[in-house]
Formats: C-alpha cells, structure tokens, sequence
C-alpha cells in the first residue's frame, strides 16, 4: 500500500513536472516575424480558419486555410472568374511530415507539423509583388517554436516579404494563388 | 494532513485512469436496430479542418477531415468520449498530380485534390445510435445518393477498432 501511494504521488509528480517545463518551453510563436517582412502576429487565429483544399507534395502533406474574406472571394469565383482578392485576404498553408496512420494501415496521416507559410494582400504596402506579401516560418517540434525561414529554405526567404513572389508568379493569371477551391 | 494530500493525489491519478480508459467500455453494440445517417448535415463545407488522410492501393484517396465546434473543441483537446452532437466528415477525392504545381517544381511531386468521389459523416447521439457505439454513420455517394445497406454495415464494425471512442483521425498537431 505504501508502495503504491509513492508510486502514485511520482506518477502524479512527474506529469506537473512535465507541464510545468512544458508551459516554460512554450513560445508565443505571434511574437516571431520575418526581419523586413511579415509577422506572425499578422496571422492570428489561422489554426480555425476554413479550409481551401489539401496538397501532398514529396514528403509532406499540406493544408490550405483562408480567412472570412479569402473564403468569401472563392466563393464569388475568384481568382477562376479573372478578378483579384480583395485587399485583408489572407491565407496559411500549413505543411506536416506524413506517416502511417497506425490504426489504419494503408492510410498516410500528417505526422509533426513542418512549417507554416502565409500570404496576405494589401495591394499598396506590396504594391511592387503583386499586391501579395508573403511569409514561411519553420517549425521545430523539438523547442515547439517557429523561425522565419531565410536564404538556406526551399523557397529562399531574404528580409523581406517577396519569398514567394518568384513562384507565384507562375500564376500571375490567378492573381498569384495556385490554389483552387475545393467545392463540396 | 499529509495522508490527505496523498489521498487526494491518488483519486487524481485514479480518475485521470479512469477517464482515459472509458471510451474503451462505451464500445460495442448496445443493441436495438442499427439506423443510419442519410441526411447531409448542412453547412459542413465551412467546419474546421481536424485532420487529412491519404490511402493508398484500390482506393487512391485524398480526404480533409472537417468537424463541427463540438467535435473540432474535442479533437483539439483531447477530450473522450465526443460529446452528443458532435459531426465528423471526412470528404473524399481522387488523389491526382497537379501540372501546374509539377511544371513550377520540375517535377512530379505534388498532389491534389481530383474529383470528388463520397462524403461521409459520423454523427454522435449516444441514445439515437446506441447500436453502432454511439456514432450515426453516413456515406454519399458523388451523386448525393445514400450507401447501401451492404456498405453501410461495415462502418461501425470497423470503427469499433479504433480505441479512441471509435473515431481514426487525430487532430493534425
């Protein structure tokens, strides 16, 4: 009995333990912004925004989310119908490592988060790409933080907002977004 | 003083047990006559994004995993046994290259969305489904129609496997 009481009070020490580090490790990843670019911060709530589509691309899996706004023009039949987003669009792609699901095999589920990119129209501040910034921040699950991405990430990012504008411009046709609506 | 405190530490520890353990006894048939989903739940396009699947072989299947805000607040904490009156849909497409994305990259790499292929549901109401584990199941099939009785049996033996109140997907952390 005395035994199992100290097993016990360990088992119950060791998990405040851990929530204690847990809650010291946290980073307020809206503190986090590209030098010269976008913020975190400028993004917040992403995590319950709707959802665009899905993408599998090499090894990771990626969810497209947009705002009220970005979602709203999908609907209109933007960028499809040849008009642009409206400036406050905004949207996050979020990238994961995959695995197998373990209670379902031959299903592939995201594993640990990769990073998140962003990009958000404002037609005057980024005037000179599109009207679109853009922004990548890699993740480390490890820390459980985010870092701008810089020169050495694929896509390089410098200090500024312009690391997807090469890219997209590829799309310049669909106002600079690759990314269709998924209808349902 | 100090045996309370150990007392108190163990029912904690007790109830946490007990707690993560219950999904596993909410299991299983609860007799009565399996009944099944076969009315879209509206507006489900705009949930929030739980989680996505792709599997592979025969079905070649792309899927985004969307709940309402009782399943969503469920998935995202933790928290079992789902609430009565949470949604789970899982819809369905093709998993297909995309030329565009691959002409961008310079290589076959990226996948999309192709066309649609099924939605499905799982509806929570512990008493309307007590027969399939709590969980109202539904398929639609590109055309709207409902899965037949056949394929429809086989949704909640299956579930019945996965240990987290009969539900597969984890919320994509």
């Amino acid at each position: 009995m005395k035994i199992d009481r100290i097993r016990a009070v360990m088992i119950v020490a060791l998990s405040l333990c851990g929530l204690v580090s847990i809650a010291f490790a946290a980073q307020d990843k809206y503190t986090v912004k590209v030098p010269g670019g976008l913020a975190f911060s400028e993004f917040r709530g992403y995590e319950s925004w709707q959802l665009i589509s899905i993408s599998h691309t090499g090894e990771h899996m990626a969810a497209t989310l947009g705002n009220a706004v970005t979602i709203k023009a999908y609907a209109e039949g933007i960028p499809g119908n040849g008009k642009t987003f409206p400036d406050g669009a905004k949207m996050a792609k979020i990238h994961w490592s995959t695995k197998d699901l373990e209670t379902f095999s031959g299903a592939t589920v995201p594993a640990v988060q990769h990073d998140a990119d962003f990009m958000l129209k404002d037609s005057k501040r980024f005037a000179d790409s599109g009207g679109w910034g853009w922004a990548a921040f890699e993740y480390d699950a490890k820390s459980d933080s985010f870092t701008p991405a810089d020169m050495t990430a694929k896509p390089p990012q410098g200090n500024d907002a312009k690391c997807g504008f090469a890219c997209h411009s590829a799309v310049k046709n669909r106002d600079y977004v690759f990314t269709s609506y998924q209808h349902r | 003083m100090k045996r309370v405190v150990f007392l108190m530490l163990g029912v904690v520890a007790l109830v946490s047990i007990c707690v993560s353990m219950a999904p596993a006894f909410g299991q299983g048939s609860g007799g009565g006559t399996a009944i099944y989903v076969t009315k879209m739940p509206p507006g489900y396009r705009d949930w929030k994004l739980i989680s996505l699947a792709h599997e592979a072989g025969n079905l070649n299947s792309f899927a985004a995993v969307l709940g309402n805000d009782l399943a969503y607040n469920a998935f995202h904490d933790g928290k079992l046994t789902y609430p009565d009156g949470s949604i789970i849909a899982a819809l369905h497409y093709g998993h297909v290259p995309s030329d565009e994305n691959n002409k961008v990259f310079g290589q076959v790499q990226s996948f999309v969305p192709g066309a649609p292929t099924n939605t499905q549901f799982m509806i929570k109401d512990s008493k309307k489904y007590a027969a399939t584990g709590g969980w109202g199941y539904g398929h639609f099939n590109k055309d709207g129609s409902v899965g037949n009785e056949t394929l429809m049996k086989t949704c909640a033996p299956c579930h019945a496997m996965a240990s987290r109140d009969g539900v597969f997907a984890r919320y994509a952390p």
